[in-house]
């Protein structure tokens, strides 16, 4: 008969993990270049309303208003995401590793894969409350702009009806009362458009994808920092990978077409490895005239979520290898 | 080791596996990403370095816009050669935003080529009409470049109509753009854009080609019948007495047949009133 005791089999667990997630939820958020980057975006998001200024041209004038205070919003939630996601995960397992606080965790019953998903998660749940955060104000910033625009064409086209009639005497009350219902008509009409310029169903789906593209953005830096030795080198070949993945559209046509050993290996690389980030950015579809259907946001999202998957094992191939 | 590498190589080609039908698949979905891979070398120059970077970050969008600011600085200045660089770059980033084809072809059509036309620097009339002539060209190619792109959508085709035939005095050509934007609108702007293509192409037959006299009448004869014939005439506006007028001067000038005219001369009566 076997005396010896039999070692506890440590399953893998949810709750764990959520613990590390909140664990590193507390800790990122106590970065205070989290704080910088979350007051640079909102101020850059409510001060988009400004830059619709320098449109021109009649016909297009709220399109175009709406038009930019969309891109000029977008684009603040897209970089700051990407900053806030690539710098706060960037330092997780350094920060560990320098507290010594790894050896803490790792000599518990907890799975280094438990460990590196609760640290992914803590990272999520911060871009997470960010995109939603951001996402508010600049819904906020849409509403109020097409709030002034509606009330301002209304009563302007009702105004400029109702002086003309003011000129001419000799109008019958009948045909008055028809050039002003028309007014009203058009001047219903063009609240009705500028409501559909603002397109807020097109904006939560541009916010959904943006969303997915940083948690990509923040899995990718996760895992280079299981085998990198430097912050800098994880940062900095996150923003490579970053901008290579918005390339990599490029990239597959430069592949296509690439007569040099060099330069057809280079986009092989891009081409086949490096996930194409620019199907994330919903921005064109949304003045394109034809907003993309749930379904196919959601097909965005899946291609999204398998490529998560395929990173965050990669993070766990190299992590369970590495030497602490 | 061996095996985590093994591993390693295993899923990145299951990836490279995946990747290419799914982002094949996203493509289908979004013709404008795939336009959107056309930042090539010629864009750079265009746009310089520091806004390439920010093309590159994914920030298409804001960067068209913050060149369209940039053009209506040009715009400002009187700098025409500066604006429509900045607007053929506009129009290469966002493809298939209408109002930035429609804005730019009208700003070097008629406010370029109108400052060419009264250039106080260039004191001899023919090269004056010329430089004003490129740039109406200039303009029109513009947003023919814009119908390439978006050839299914309406509001190009009646620029191009309005262009034709206020600036370089084509009304066929017009009528043409006129009755091609009809086909693609479906919007409630199809009532006035058919008005619009049946004025052009009769005016098109009356001034310049009267062999499409026949057409043009053709056009509003099956435009009455679809569209006003149903109201009474009592309840005709100035649209219905404008069009019926056209209608029968058309039927006119063609001769056509009483029995075939949607508005037949009243014919006398058959009974002879008795003398008082």
């Amino acid at each position: 008969m076997n005396d010896t005791p039999q070692p506890d089999v440590v399953y893998f667990n949810l709750g764990r993990v959520w613990t590390i997630a909140l664990n590193t939820l507390v800790e990122v958020t106590r970065q205070k270049v989290f704080y910088f980057m979350i007051v640079f975006a909102l101020l850059m998001i409510a001060a988009a309303n400004f830059f619709s200024i320098f449109t021109f041209g009649e016909e297009a004038q709220h399109t175009l208003q709406l038009k930019f205070i969309k891109d000029t919003g977008l684009g603040a939630i897209g970089i700051f995401g990407a900053i806030i996601a690539i710098v706060a995960t960037a330092q997780l397992l350094p920060a560990e590793l320098e507290n010594h606080t790894i050896y803490t965790i790792l000599a518990k019953p907890v799975h280094r894969s438990e460990f590196l998903l609760g640290k992914f998660a803590g990272s999520a749940l911060l871009l997470v409350i960010s995109v939603m955060f951001m996402g508010a104000l600049f819904l906020s910033v849409v509403f109020l702009k097409e709030r002034h625009l509606a009330a301002t064409n209304h009563h302007q086209t009702i105004e400029l009806a109702e002086s003309a009639l003011a000129n001419q005497k000799d109008i019958p009350p009948a045909a008055k009362e028809q050039i002003l219902t028309q007014a009203r008509q058009k001047a219903d009409q063009l609240v009705a458009d500028i409501h559909k310029t603002a397109g807020y169903s097109g904006i939560v789906k541009a916010l959904v994808a943006t969303l997915v593209k940083l948690l990509l953005v923040a899995a990718i830096t996760l895992m280079l920092s299981t085998f990198a030795t430097s912050l800098v080198f994880t940062v900095v070949v996150s923003a490579m990978l970053y901008f290579a993945g918005h390339l990599e559209p490029v990239a597959q046509r430069f592949y296509a077409g690439s007569q040099t050993v060099a330069g057809k290996l280079m986009s092989a690389i891009i081409t086949w490895v490096v996930p194409n980030l620019a199907a994330f950015d919903l921005a064109d579809d949304l003045f394109a005239g034809t907003p993309l259907a749930w379904l196919k946001v959601l097909k965005i999202v899946s291609y999204g979520a398998f490529y998560l998957l395929v990173t965050l094992t990669l993070a766990h191939l190299f992590f369970r290898q590495r030497e602490i | 080791m061996r095996r985590t590498a093994l591993l390693i190589v295993l899923v990145l080609a299951l990836a490279a596996a995946v990747k290419a039908p799914f982002e094949a698949s996203l493509a289908a979905d979004r013709p404008a990403l795939a336009r959107s891979a056309g930042v090539n070398i010629k864009m750079r120059e265009q746009i310089g370095q520091g806004l390439s970077l920010a093309l590159l970050g994914g920030f298409r969008a804001l960067v068209a816009d913050l060149l369209w600011i940039a053009a209506h600085g040009a715009w400002e200045e009187r700098r025409w050669f500066t604006m429509r660089q900045d607007f053929e770059a506009v129009t290469m980033l966002q493809p298939q935003a209408m109002f930035f084809w429609d804005l730019a072809s009208w700003h070097l059509a008629w406010n370029a080529s109108h400052a060419a036309s009264t250039d106080p620097a260039e004191p001899r009339l023919a090269v004056r009409l010329r430089n004003q002539r490129l740039w109406i060209q200039a303009g029109r190619e513009l947003l023919e470049r814009g119908i390439a792109n978006n050839p299914d959508r309406f509001e190009l085709y009646e620029k191009l109509g309005w262009m034709l035939k206020q600036k370089i005095e084509d009304p066929c050509g017009a009528a043409d753009a006129a009755l091609a934007a009809v086909k693609r609108c479906q919007s409630w702007q199809r009532d006035y854009l058919q008005r619009l293509a049946g004025y052009w192409l009769e005016e098109c037959a009356r001034e310049k080609n009267p062999a499409r006299l026949r057409e043009a009448y053709d056009y509003w004869r099956d435009l009455w019948r679809r569209e006003y014939s149903q109201r009474p005439r009592e309840h005709w506006d100035t649209i219905d007495k404008n069009l019926s007028k056209r209608i029968q001067k058309l039927e006119a000038d063609l001769a056509v047949p009483e029995s075939e005219r949607l508005f037949p001369k009243p014919q006398p009566s058959a009974t002879i009133p008795a003398k008082s």
